[in-house]
């Protein structure tokens, strides 16, 4: 039963990073293009994003019923940049519905709550992952480090990591709803992201390696890590050759295998630690009466119910964003 | 069982607990404040003479009124 959560955890932190990476890269991207841009971007994820936001919601509750250890101490360890992360959100949320409603001189405020917020998540997204990798000040299975004990310019320059991770997620998504200018942009873009991202890698690897950070050893404990930079690589290579042909479908599949690739490196370093040299999945899940009594209702009647919701979502708003028709 | 006391996360400052209640706070004073007054606006400007509210995607009931382009697909009906 711990495994079926452990999964289950594994699979809602990975559509999260998929589904609301892409929507949080098109708000970061939002920054950088003009008013008829900016509603066809809002148009190509506003029937999906809050939905795709409903995973991070999904992962927490199964961190909180199933984890509540590991719940404990991410919670108290981040308790500052989470609160920003939540506040950040918010103000990306309603700046769909307020940037139309606002005169159009305040718009600008919504807008930059609308991007701010985006850039904001997912900084403090790409550093909560780099302080795990890092390792965490903790002891006897509990946080130890303060307010302020997570930060470490390895975990802001993860940070920076998961914005261009994000933008390249969003682009290469705007790429397959998106048609005309924004498309050709897009297009010119993908390169400079895929570059942009193979750099941060190599450089994360290349500094975690100089720190001797303990997570490094597992490329000698587990040299099996080496299939994922290898998926990865592979799918850098089918990245910049559909962006070549111009095929709209492809760069978004090609962009989430990297995503994959990169949370499978992770999730096997990881393994069988929830957080690295200090918590192991056995510790921090419940008791197994507990296990078994979530399974009945959320692991077998919610999830799966969340799952057909998103793909039925998918599937009524597929294809291109049209031409919007002004009233 | 377990004192209100003894629940507490141990590592979190008055510092730290006033800087989230602070962020709160003023997050939603914003967006309450102007969602007031947009709401406020709409209120004064009247019913909308708008005859596709059937297309209007019910998850965004404020997109109901006018003032928006209404977006759509290539393949199925228009949203926004």
């Amino acid at each position: 039963m711990i495994l079926f959560w452990a999964g289950l955890l594994a699979l809602t932190i990975l559509l999260y990073v998929l589904l609301d990476g892409f929507d949080l890269g098109v708000g970061i991207l939002f920054a950088f293009a003009d008013e008829p841009s900016r509603r066809r971007m809002l148009g190509a994820i506003s029937p999906v994003w809050d939905g795709n936001e409903t995973w991070l919601v999904v992962t927490g509750t199964i961190l909180f019923g199933a984890f509540p250890a590991a719940y404990a101490a991410l919670l108290s360890a981040f308790y500052l940049p989470l609160v920003l992360m939540l506040c950040a959100l918010i103000l990306r949320g309603v700046a769909f519905e307020f940037r139309y409603k606002a005169i159009v001189g305040f718009r600008w405020f919504w807008d930059l709550g609308f991007s701010g917020g985006s850039l904001v998540a997912t900084f403090v997204q790409g550093m909560t992952v780099g302080a795990l990798v890092e390792g965490l000040p903790m002891r006897d299975g509990h946080y130890v480090g303060g307010t302020f004990g997570w930060f470490s310019p390895f975990a802001a320059f993860c940070g920076l990591g998961l914005v261009l991770g994000y933008s390249l997620l969003g682009a290469s998504w705007l790429a397959h709803k998106c048609e005309g200018q924004i498309r050709e942009r897009v297009y010119q873009l993908l390169p400079v992201l895929t570059v942009g991202v193979i750099a941060f890698v190599a450089a994360a690897f290349v500094v975690a390696l100089s720190m001797h950070l303990a997570l490094m050893s597992r490329w000698l404990e587990r040299p099996y890590l080496l299939i994922f930079p290898l998926i990865g690589a592979a799918s850098v290579i089918g990245l910049l050759r559909s962006v070549q042909r111009r095929n709209d479908l492809d760069p978004f599949k090609f962009a989430s295998l990297i995503f994959i690739a990169a949370f499978g490196t992770l999730a096997v370093s990881f393994w069988p630690f929830m957080i690295p040299f200090a918590l192991t999945v056995q510790q921090a899940a419940s008791p197994p009466e507990s296990l078994n009594f979530i399974f009945w209702g959320a692991g077998l009647f919610v999830m799966p119910l969340t799952l057909t919701y998103t793909i039925v979502v998918y599937r009524l708003f597929r294809g291109k964003v049209a031409d919007a028709h002004y009233e | 069982m377990l004192r209100t006391a003894d629940a507490v996360t141990p590592t979190l400052d008055v510092q730290a607990v006033t800087i989230s209640l602070t962020a709160f706070a003023v997050v939603y004073l914003v967006i309450f404040s102007f969602g007031t007054l947009y709401v406020y606006r709409l209120l004064k400007g009247g019913p909308a003479q708008s005859e596709n509210k059937l297309a209007i995607n019910p998850k965004r009931p404020l997109a109901i009124t006018s003032g928006i382009p209404a977006l759509g697909t290539a393949h199925e009906g228009s949203w926004t």
